[in-house]
């Protein structure tokens, strides 16, 4: 591991404890502009067509935004600031008390974009706009290389590019509504992840809400049903979709991470996937992944593959209001090995890491695997 | 209850809040048009300090809103930094769910400001 200590001890206004201990966020965010601030780093000019009056509305635009919801105004991402360079993720780290900040390429909307190309374009922009503005400012600094999750092909393309960079510690998609990842064509990709030893990190995306012309989505009204609980729903189905199709049979060193996608609904996915598995586990072989590994069920329960395979950043850490049931929680949820902390910084979601030292139920071993072991041992650090 | 003396009240700007300590109590203490306020310096959400509302934050220029921390003196509310709960400076309440943080009488005795805890 190439990362070490970096807060310096001097900054009264972080608590001891934050300031002593060593901390690898695994969720913060950059606010790049995924046209204006990256289209000298594009190639295929085709993006130019977006430079118009309103012309960048069709390439950004999404349905749901907080901006009711929360009357302190705007949308919410920047309300704790906002961090373009490496120079803005060390000012970050400072005033936060980090050491390690995994940051996160944002671009939340742009799975619902509908030009791919140009999209595409985005991607290989935004990995060597981050390579050469941010990762550069600090050896702890590390990025995710941002992949055109909606074309596997494309995915493993921009990976045999930039892959190898060491300053990169995952590989960075989302987890919404457009497509699963225990389809078979995206074994290519896992292929080329285990390959890299990079695990896949997978972000909410603020379009991942029901469609509306369905009876779920013409009944939503407020924001916490569009972005609280829909993308989560996502979270579920895609975990369960990939541990039963066999990705993890097929790739058993692949770690999944899912950023910003709850966690509370481990327990109940957990005894319901094995529940269902051990009374109706026979239309597993018809999954193609299972049929060309000639299998006929799964090495494992499917809960042993969401406690070993998966992860999931802490933010948002939804606690109880009585302490005891986050004690519960913890333990139910696997907790050592499934929890990763994170911020959101500078989301007005953000979680700093407060509750982590002042919480009577997380003992020392609880909170290192919290705040850096697991990390240590899933990302390419 | 004992009256501790937090500062003056030159110290306090109007609309602003600064962070004291009596007793290893955190509070804050707001001045909206020359009435005082004191309450516990820690969210009752995330622990979050109050009085650092006025920090600037990172990228301040580039940033297209204000921060979700604020004091509004006209409705005499706060909003914490860290997720923007509002709580009555009065009170304590929180205005959406009703719990409350704790508040302590302030006593303004020509220039000095004491608290009672």
């Amino acid at each position: 591991m190439s990362v070490k200590k970096f807060q310096p001890a001097d900054r009264p206004e972080i608590p001891e404890a934050v300031r002593e201990a060593f901390i690898v966020d695994i969720d913060v965010h950059l606010s790049i502009k995924m046209l204006d601030d990256l289209f000298p780093y594009m190639d295929d000019r085709i993006v130019d067509k977006l430079d118009r009056p309103w012309g960048k509305y069709q390439f950004e635009a999404i349905d749901w935004l907080p901006t009711w919801a929360n009357d302190a105004g705007g949308i919410g991402v920047d309300s704790h600031g906002t961090a373009k360079t490496g120079e803005d993720i060390l000012a970050m780290m400072e005033s936060m008390g980090t050491d390690v900040p995994i940051v996160t390429p944002g671009f939340q909307s742009l799975p619902q974009v509908a030009y791919p190309r140009m999209k595409e374009e985005v991607c290989r922009a935004y990995n060597d706009y981050v390579l050469e503005h941010v990762t550069s400012a600090h050896d702890n600094i590390h990025a995710q290389i941002l992949l055109p999750l909606w074309d596997p092909e494309q995915a493993v393309a921009e990976l045999d590019r930039v892959g190898s960079e060491p300053d990169f510690a995952a590989a960075y998609g989302w987890f919404g509504k457009f497509w699963r990842l225990g389809n078979p064509e995206y074994d290519q990709l896992y292929d080329k992840l285990t390959e890299l030893d990079l695990p896949l990190s997978l972000h909410l995306d603020v379009a991942s809400y029901a469609d509306k012309a369905t009876p779920e989505g013409d009944a939503i009204r407020t924001w916490i049903e569009a972005i609280g609980f829909d993308p989560a729903t996502h979270a579920i189905m895609n975990t369960v979709n990939m541990i039963v199709t066999g990705v993890f049979d097929k790739y058993p060193d692949l770690n999944v991470v899912y950023q910003e996608g709850g966690v509370h609904w481990l327990p109940f996915v957990a005894y319901r996937m094995d529940e269902f598995y051990q009374h109706t586990p026979e239309d597993v072989q018809l999954a193609e992944r299972m049929y060309d590994q000639n299998k006929k069920y799964l090495d494992k329960l499917p809960s042993e593959y969401l406690w070993e395979n998966v992860k999931f950043s802490t933010q948002p850490v939804c606690l109880p209001d009585n302490p005891k049931h986050y004690e519960w929680l913890l333990e139910m949820e696997h907790a050592e090995n499934t929890l990763m902390f994170a911020t959101d910084w500078p989301h007005s979601t953000n979680d700093p890491p407060t509750w982590i030292f002042e919480h009577p139920h997380i003992d020392e071993p609880m909170r290192e695997r919290i705040l850096h072991e697991t990390a240590e041992e899933v990302y390419r650090l | 209850m004992t009256e501790h003396i937090v500062g003056s009240v030159d110290e306090v700007p109007d609309g602003g809040v600064i962070g004291v300590e009596v007793d290893g109590l955190e509070i804050a203490i707001f001045n909206c048009d020359g009435d005082f306020y004191a309450m516990q310096n820690r969210c009752i959400h995330r622990r979050a300090a109050l009085h650092r509302i006025d920090e600037e934050r990172i990228g301040e220029d580039d940033c297209l809103t204000e921060g979700p921390g604020d004091i509004d003196c006209e409705k005499r509310v706060t909003a914490c930094p860290w997720h923007g709960w509002k709580f009555e400076l009065e009170t304590g309440q929180h205005q959406t769910t009703e719990k409350r943080m704790r508040t302590f009488p302030v006593i303004v005795d020509g220039d000095e400001l004491r608290v009672d805890v």
